[in-house]
């Protein structure tokens, strides 16, 4: 059924998208722009993203930035999941109230957990000699803040599936592991695949998190921007930010995507 | 293209596959009597709830055996048990003369067909029902060579690169029967096979598993609350409520001569009431009721029932006549209460004294009595179509 639409809707989405989308938009634009200083528009170049290639500090911190996504990424998607396959599957106690703990580092400012973890990492290094705050603190960090966010898709995911599935293998002479290996993974994995997209951009852009757990020489891409910000905005951070956002766009729009496809099928 | 979905009967099938179909013919491993499902005092506990009650139960080699019962009593319980996907907390269970009960799901020799089918919806039809010897790690050209005669026999060769998303209920049905089947068990489990199919097709589905039951001779045990489709299709039913088989037996059996009310009212329709004992000669018994007196002749297997003085009697509907019967017949005066036909056979409630007697008559075409409510009709009864209940 068709219901009219107020004109006031149409305007609603406007000032949405304008308030979402202008600084992004403003940011891309400039990336473009020949003028070093200032807000004027003088002419289309494509010279800052050249220039990014011949700035050492930031390939070096590009690097740091992908090897981190991907180490932490990793190691989270495979305890995540290893988590939420354990939650759906088995009962143990304490596990409504494990449930919600699980969502604590979700709905927690970035802030406190990365203090939280700048105290734990002090902690540890008191009592172990040579665990410098470094790659290794920042990627422990990232791999704690990203775990619940893949439990929580490929849980749900998991949801969805008849747990007579796991039985209806067995009864065809599938011990547990073939049952895990040929029913159970392939039914998680578009879980698994979209939880470990949506942890790969949350680490991508990571900027609290880090901030606070890296060390010397471990240098992310947000954190170099945050600092080269503090000397004033180049056209170059333009360029590097509207790089960060088209990555993270085209991760977001994949996992948008499987899901879709994953939703027609059933 | 699409399967065709009327009945289609087993022995039209080529010769060349009877050859060539590993799933054994008939004649070689046909009932022989020997056992092949072995149940002692199985009883199982869900918290409080009391699923199998001590259930000990045989099942020959090569029969449609059902297990017979409304929901809760216990019957999917057991075949679960039977499977391998639940444990009973004591009792002994033999799969082929063998112990089976320490055996987990994945090694015992039976396979089952899932009440909703539980196809692999990441697989084609042909990899769905291809599984089970891919776990075997049987040889690929054996395995191709399997699937597609099963996929002939269940007639489902053209759905073999659909995903069970893209199928109709009865195809899935067939498909979750196929994946079974290839595995050639020695016991197939049937748990509500036809539950979620609608009438129509349910009848289909029922001759055709019942032909195929006896085309392979392979043994089957099926999971259902549906009387007509226990009777239907099987060679023995053990009828169960509460976690205990009250009663085992034909078909025939079972509804001739139920052996309780249970039984008795949950197979069919019937009439029951009570009588005294008045004169017993041999197998004829001289009784008072509230329908006047009866004579009744009972089998001897059932004779010693009759030592009692207070007797549970019963008659199924179509078993009373309303067209003048035999001589020797038990002859009850009636007024209809109400009459009304469903088709193939008119029923009618008639009072005799203050019981309410449920007649059915088939329509042969004759209808002798043209009867309304409040007419009053001569009902007759043979002696030998009494039945005699423990309880």
């Amino acid at each position: 059924m068709k219901t009219r639409r107020s004109p006031l809707t149409g305007l609603a989405a406007v000032l949405v998208f304008v308030f979402l989308y202008a600084p992004l938009a403003v940011v891309l634009v400039f990336s473009f722009n020949v003028a070093r200083h200032g807000t004027m528009w003088e002419g289309f170049t494509v010279d800052w993203y050249l220039r990014l290639l011949d700035n050492q500090a930031a390939l070096a911190a590009a690097f740091n930035t992908l090897q981190l996504a991907c180490t932490s990424t990793l190691f989270a998607t495979c305890l995540g999941t290893a988590l939420a396959y354990g939650m759906s599957r088995y009962e143990f106690p304490g596990k409504r109230l494990f449930h919600h703990v699980l969502h604590i580092p979700v709905f927690i400012p970035d802030i406190v957990l990365a203090v939280a973890l700048l105290l734990f990492f002090a902690l540890v290094r008191k009592f172990l000699a040579g665990f410098e705050l470094g790659m290794t603190t920042m990627t422990l960090a990232h791999i704690t803040l990203q775990i619940p966010f893949i439990a929580i898709v490929v849980r749900a995911r998991m949801a969805d599936c008849d747990p007579q599935l796991e039985e209806a293998a067995a009864d065809l002479g599938a011990g547990p592991w073939l049952t895990f290996r040929h029913v159970t993974l392939p039914l998680m994995m578009p879980g698994i695949v979209a939880g470990s997209l949506l942890a790969f951009t949350l680490s991508l852009d990571d900027f609290v998190v880090s901030f606070f757990t890296t060390g010397p020489g471990a240098t992310t891409l947000p954190i170099l921007i945050y600092s080269s910000v503090k000397r004033g905005i180049t056209p170059e951070i333009h360029a590097l930010a509207s790089l960060i956002l088209v990555v993270s766009a085209a991760t977001v729009v994949t996992v948008a995507f499987l899901r879709g496809r994953t939703e027609v099928k059933r | 293209m699409t399967v065709p979905s009327s009945t289609t009967f087993w022995f039209i099938l080529p010769c060349r596959f009877t050859k060539t179909n590993p799933l054994q013919p008939a004649e070689t491993n046909a009932a022989d009597g020997s056992l092949v499902v072995e149940c002692q005092q199985l009883t199982r506990r869900f918290g409080q709830f009391e699923a199998l009650a001590g259930v000990s139960l045989n099942i020959r080699r090569g029969e449609f055996f059902s297990l017979l019962g409304p929901s809760g009593c216990g019957k999917t319980t057991l075949l679960r048990i039977i499977a391998g996907l639940d444990l009973p907390d004591t009792g002994e269970l033999r799969i082929g003369g063998l112990p089976a009960l320490h055996l987990p799901a994945w090694k015992r020799p039976v396979n089952t067909v899932f009440q909703n089918y539980a196809l692999f919806p990441h697989l084609s039809v042909s990899e769905n029902i291809a599984f089970g010897l891919r776990m075997k790690r049987l040889p690929s050209a054996d395995i191709v060579r399997r699937t597609t005669s099963v996929m002939e026999l269940t007639q489902i060769l053209p759905l073999a690169g659909r995903h069970p998303h893209e199928l109709s209920g009865g195809q899935k049905q067939r498909v979750a029967l196929a994946r079974a089947l290839v595995n050639e068990p020695a016991v197939l489990l049937l748990d509500e096979p036809m539950g979620a199919l609608d009438a129509k097709l349910r009848k289909e589905l029922q001759l055709e598993l019942r032909q195929l039951q006896r085309r392979l001779g392979i043994t089957f045990v099926h999971v259902t609350h549906d009387q007509d489709e226990a009777l239907a299709m099987s060679d023995r039913v053990a009828v169960m409520n509460a976690g205990r088989i009250v009663q085992l037996g034909t078909p025939d059996e079972l509804y001739d001569r139920p052996k309780t009310s249970f039984v008795a009212e949950f197979i069919g329709v019937c009439n029951l009431f009570e009588g005294n004992l008045i004169r017993r000669t041999k197998q004829l018994l001289e009784t008072e009721t509230p329908l006047g007196r009866l004579r009744i002749e009972l089998p001897a297997t059932t004779i010693e029932l009759s030592e009692r003085s207070r007797l549970r009697l019963g008659v199924r509907p179509e078993r009373i006549a309303m067209d003048g019967g035999q001589p020797g017949d038990n002859r009850l005066l009636g007024i209809v209460q109400s009459i009304s036909s469903s088709g193939p056979e008119t029923i009618a409630q008639v009072r005799v004294g203050d019981t309410l007697l449920r007649v059915t008559e088939l329509n042969m075409g004759r209808r002798s009595v043209a009867l309304h409510a409040g007419d009053s009709v001569e009902l007759t009864i043979s002696p030998g179509n009494f039945f005699l209940l423990e309880d």
